[in-house]
């Protein structure tokens, strides 16, 4: 593992272990509720597996579906959260 | 708010919170094994396989976010309870991926075959490929995740062990959760919808929907639309479909449902009614809208119609079903030798909350509570900021406010001012909001408007509005219990009395739909946000 990969193998971990994980996740998941991010994702998952008529594979859906749903994300709600990323971050590395 | 009676609040007291009881559904149990899972359990591997995958399974559920708040842990030794915490420290140990030791945020793949965890993006799948172990179990939501397709697999095995372990660790003693896994499909391989049955017509595909629109009758609307929030309720259609004590104990029951027997003053009931249009809406074979008839018929009796709508207020006509419902299951509880403690009707088991209000005394600080039933949400819209939100209203609602007059305080026994404020002491499953929009003007006896838009919320979070919200230690915490998603809402269109009703509501897979009288259409995320909102109806939706 390299020097790199084990920090952030510390920093996860760190981030799990003392519930802030859980916290962050959770006020997006919520963000991402009210603005409808969910439904509309679900919409698209739904309407593609229409259009591939069975002919398609969860790997599959997942590659298409993927840029397009981060791209979904709206940008205040990316900002919003990654703030709470960087504030954790200055709060425990020095 | 419904005029209530304490009695009805001593009943609230005693309902078990459905919420807690009521994990989210799932439809797993309608993806079929693939054939390399149908060729290993084809062998002597069987027994070892089931084995191997409830042992997985049981993690994965301890570690479910949606589950997570349902469950309860002892220990075996003490039977104590194990604290979340404890569970969390617990649960990120035996997750870790065995490779780079992280626990990528609880997503990771369980070997079905040795004791290896993979992380969800590498070495979950690298795994498979060095090793020849195809199947993993997902730690995220317990299904079998077969890497030779690329997609998940279930048998009806697999399906049953997954199912009672969610079940034995909600606490159910028969592993029965009701609502929980209503598309039972233990056996779904012989059953096959489009053989031919004696008696048995296929329903229109909208059909298994219920998107069917209801013909006016001339200023129906007001009915039409609570109706369409009423019949795509989940939690409403779950107590209809199951609603035996009402449909073999209810003796109004043949005029309902031969049509040949008049219904006249001692057989309206508006129970056996809405059962009709349940079988109507998702049964029916036809598009044709739906005839308001009976319903028209059926009210008249209960409540010299006409007489008793002239406002013709949707929310009206919601309070009068809600009322129907519990007084038609207490008549037919008594007739069937059934307790009725606590009511089970659907106004108590879906609709009926907890407001509480604390009245707080300036001169000597002693508070004092009081519970009240809380059937809706009535929300001022006047005196808001600019643009203001549905969270504008509640702030509003449950902020701190002087009483006018003194207040004599059973403490101190002074007169002195005091402050009062509400909060939401227990939720119910679904929560009806009315944004009070009718003003009734006593003196000049004409009601008027307002049109102020309000921003409404697609996902609701209740936590800062309940009683037990903790303001100081805990402000910006989320309680994923206390959120609830938009399903329905009623919208007023044009003037006081000459305005029009219409209902737009969401289906499973987050497509909106609008009801306009018998036109069922299409609506967009976009026009549900920019519709100005009458009565608003949210769903719990644990997050
Ligand atoms: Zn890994
Ligand atoms: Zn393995
Ligand atoms: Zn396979
Ligand atoms: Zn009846
Ligand atoms: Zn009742
Ligand atoms: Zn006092």
């Amino acid at each position: 593992m390299s020097d790199l990969e084990a920090i952030k193998a510390q920093i996860q971990n760190h981030l799990v272990d003392s519930g802030n994980y859980d916290v962050i996740s959770k006020q997006l998941k919520l963000k991402l509720y009210e603005c409808g991010w969910f439904d509309q994702i679900t919409q698209v998952a739904t309407n593609e597996l229409k259009s591939a008529g069975g002919n398609v594979n969860f790997d599959m859906l997942l590659k298409s579906l993927k840029p397009r749903a981060e791209e979904l994300v709206p940008s205040e709600v990316k900002e919003e959260i990654l703030q709470k990323i960087r504030a954790y971050l200055d709060d425990t590395i020095q | 708010m419904l005029p209530a009676t304490s009695e009805s609040a001593a009943v609230a007291n005693q309902l078990p919170n459905l919420q807690q009881h009521t994990p989210p559904p799932d439809n797993y149990g309608q993806i079929k094994p693939c054939s390399h899972l149908r060729s290993v359990l084809e062998t002597k591997a069987y027994q070892t396989v089931l084995n191997t995958y409830q042992q997985a399974v049981a993690i994965s559920i301890a570690i479910n976010p949606l589950l997570s708040s349902h469950l309860v842990y002892q220990l075996k030794k003490d039977g104590l309870k194990v604290s979340h915490s404890r569970l969390d420290e617990f649960k990120a140990k035996a997750l870790r991926c065995s490779l780079c030791d992280t626990s990528n945020f609880y997503l990771v793949f369980v070997c079905l075959q040795c004791p290896h965890v993979g992380c969800y993006k590498k070495h979950g799948m690298q795994h498979a490929k060095e090793s020849g172990h195809m199947f993993a179990i997902d730690s995220h939501n317990g299904l079998l995740f077969c890497f030779s397709c690329g997609n998940y697999t279930n048998h009806s095995d697999l399906n049953r062990i997954r199912l009672s372990c969610v079940a034995a660790c909600l606490g159910s003693p028969n592993g029965k959760t009701g609502i929980t896994f209503g598309n039972g499909t233990e056996n779904d391989t012989s059953f096959d919808v489009d053989s031919n049955i004696d008696g048995y017509t296929r329903p229109l595909g909208s059909a298994i929907q219920g998107l069917k629109g209801i013909v006016n009758m001339g200023s129906t609307c007001f009915m039409s639309c609570i109706l369409q929030t009423m019949l795509h309720n989940p939690l409403v259609r779950y107590q209809f479909f199951n609603n035996d004590l009402h449909f073999f104990n209810c003796p109004s029951q043949p005029h309902y449902n031969g049509a040949d027997e008049m219904i006249d003053e001692n057989s309206a009931c508006i129970t056996c009614l809405i059962d009709s249009a349940f079988k109507d809406f998702y049964t029916t074979p036809t598009a044709e809208g739906y005839g308001l008839t009976n319903l028209l018929t059926t009210a008249w009796y209960k409540n010299r119609l006409l007489a008793g709508f002239q406002e013709q207020d949707a929310h009206e006509f919601w309070q009068f079903l809600l009322n129907e419902f519990h007084s038609d299951h207490e008549r037919v509880a008594e007739l069937a030798d059934i307790l009725l403690l606590p009511c089970r009707c659907i106004m108590h088991s879906i609709f009926l909350g907890e407001l509480e209000s604390s009245i707080a005394c300036n001169s000597c600080g002693n508070v004092t509570k009081t519970v009240d039933p809380l059937v809706d949400l009535p929300l001022e819209i006047n005196h808001l900021n600019e643009n203001p939100s549905l969270y504008d209203c509640l702030d509003q609602f449950t902020h701190n406010e002087l009483l006018d007059v003194n207040y004599r305080c059973s403490l101190c026994g002074k007169e002195s001012k005091a402050h009062k404020s509400l909060r939401i002491k227990k939720l119910s499953p679904v929560l009806s909001i009315q944004l009070k929009r009718f003003k009734h003007n006593m003196l000049l006896d004409k009601a008027s408007k307002i049109e102020t838009k309000v921003d409404i919320p697609l996902f609701l979070n209740l936590t800062k509005y309940a009683s037990d919200w903790d303001e100081t230690t805990a402000p910006d915490a989320i309680d994923t219990n206390k959120v609830y998603e938009l399903f329905a809402m009623v919208h007023h269109q044009g003037l006081v009395n000459t305005g029009h009703y219409v209902a737009l509501v969401k289906n499973s897979s987050g497509q909106w739909f609008k009801f306009d009288d018998s036109v069922v259409s299409y609506a967009s995320q976009e026009e549900v946000k920019s519709t100005n909102a009458y009565l608003l109806f949210y769903i719990s939706h644990t997050i």
